[in-house]
């Protein structure tokens, strides 16, 4: 017990015992007892990242498991045409590097601290052995590894239909615009116009083309017969295909 | 006034091309109309359905700028 709070830095690194309330608190960890936490606290590190810091880089060898205890880390990863995407925030409690310190392979993105952070990282093997011997720390990793999935999951599917919706929006406006004429229920496109046909425009399936059609159909935006189109909300379909929430026109 | 006013029945398209000065509150009002695909089809009153704007204080906006209604603000 050579902790005396006193004397530290007001920028110094917490105590041990500091270290283990941190950890108490975080979800991943609430299950262990008074004795488990003890045994955690073994390789426990503590990192304070500034502004602007990274608590890693994309493509280093991924040595350590980290959680986020407070502030806020930017995940984010540049693509093979140096395209940079912001994959996710880390925001306290949050486990981060640890899928990539689990599988072996390098680190997949960078993390930034985008706030002043503090986090609370073990090297690969000592949180290996705490895993091996903690089974309720496995439980938890587990289930918090099948939520990244499923988030993982939801994103890629929003992604893959929200694309697919404004190109086929696209599509019907400027056929509209060519050929569309005035009719009572809305604008028709005036050609006969298969759900193959729109497909092979824009590079997609007829599967995907009347997913999106009939979703539109129940949402009274157009109406699709065998071979033609009325758009019923052209408005809404420049909605869809300009991608606008209220922007400039 | 209707003689000197936007037929609500006229669309955007004709409108812009006859008082080019009426973008400027499409643009004012963050309207998509200004290029949009869908411009010759819809009229000043779907403009007005669309944006949820009184039809008649789109069209007296509209005819301002085109400088078509002098005799009162």
């Amino acid at each position: 017990m050579a902790h005396m709070p006193g004397e530290r830095e007001p920028s110094s690194l917490p105590s041990q015992e500091e270290i283990r309330g941190e950890l108490a608190g975080i979800p991943l960890f609430e299950d262990l007892d008074e004795s488990e936490l003890d045994r955690l606290l073994v390789g426990a590190a503590p990192v304070r990242l500034e502004t602007g810091a990274a608590a890693f880089h994309q493509g280093d060898e991924a040595r350590t498991f980290q959680v986020l205890v407070r502030g806020r880390l930017k995940l984010s990863q540049v693509t093979a045409d140096g395209q940079q995407v912001t994959l996710r925030y880390i925001t306290p409690g949050e486990m981060f590097g640890g899928i990539a310190a689990l599988n072996g392979k390098p680190f997949p993105a960078s993390a930034l601290a985008v706030a002043p952070s503090l986090a609370v990282r073990w090297e690969r093997e000592a949180f290996q052995r705490h895993v091996q011997e903690l089974p309720r720390l496995s439980w938890k990793l587990i289930g918090e590894l099948s939520r990244r999935f499923s988030e993982a999951q939801s994103r890629f599917r929003e992604m893959a239909t929200e694309r697919v919706e404004r190109r086929v929006a696209r599509a019907l406006l400027r056929l509209a615009h060519q050929t569309g004429r005035r009719v009572e229920e809305g604008v028709l496109i005036d050609l006969p116009l298969s759900r193959q046909d729109l497909a092979e425009m824009i590079g997609t399936t007829q599967f995907t083309v009347s997913r999106v059609l009939s979703d539109w159909e129940r949402r009274g935006l157009v109406e699709a017969g065998r071979a033609r189109v009325i758009l019923r909300q052209p408005h809404q379909l420049v909605l869809v295909a300009e991608d606008l929430a209220g922007s400039e026109g | 006034m209707d003689e000197l006013s936007i037929p609500e029945t006229m669309t955007a398209e004709e409108f812009q091309r006859r008082w080019p000065a009426t973008i400027e509150v499409l643009m004012r009002r963050r309207m998509a109309c200004v290029g949009c695909p869908m411009a010759r089809f819809d009229s000043v009153r779907d403009l007005a359905a669309n944006y949820g704007i009184p039809l008649e204080e789109l069209r007296r906006e509209l005819a301002q700028a085109a400088g078509l209604d002098p005799a009162e603000g």
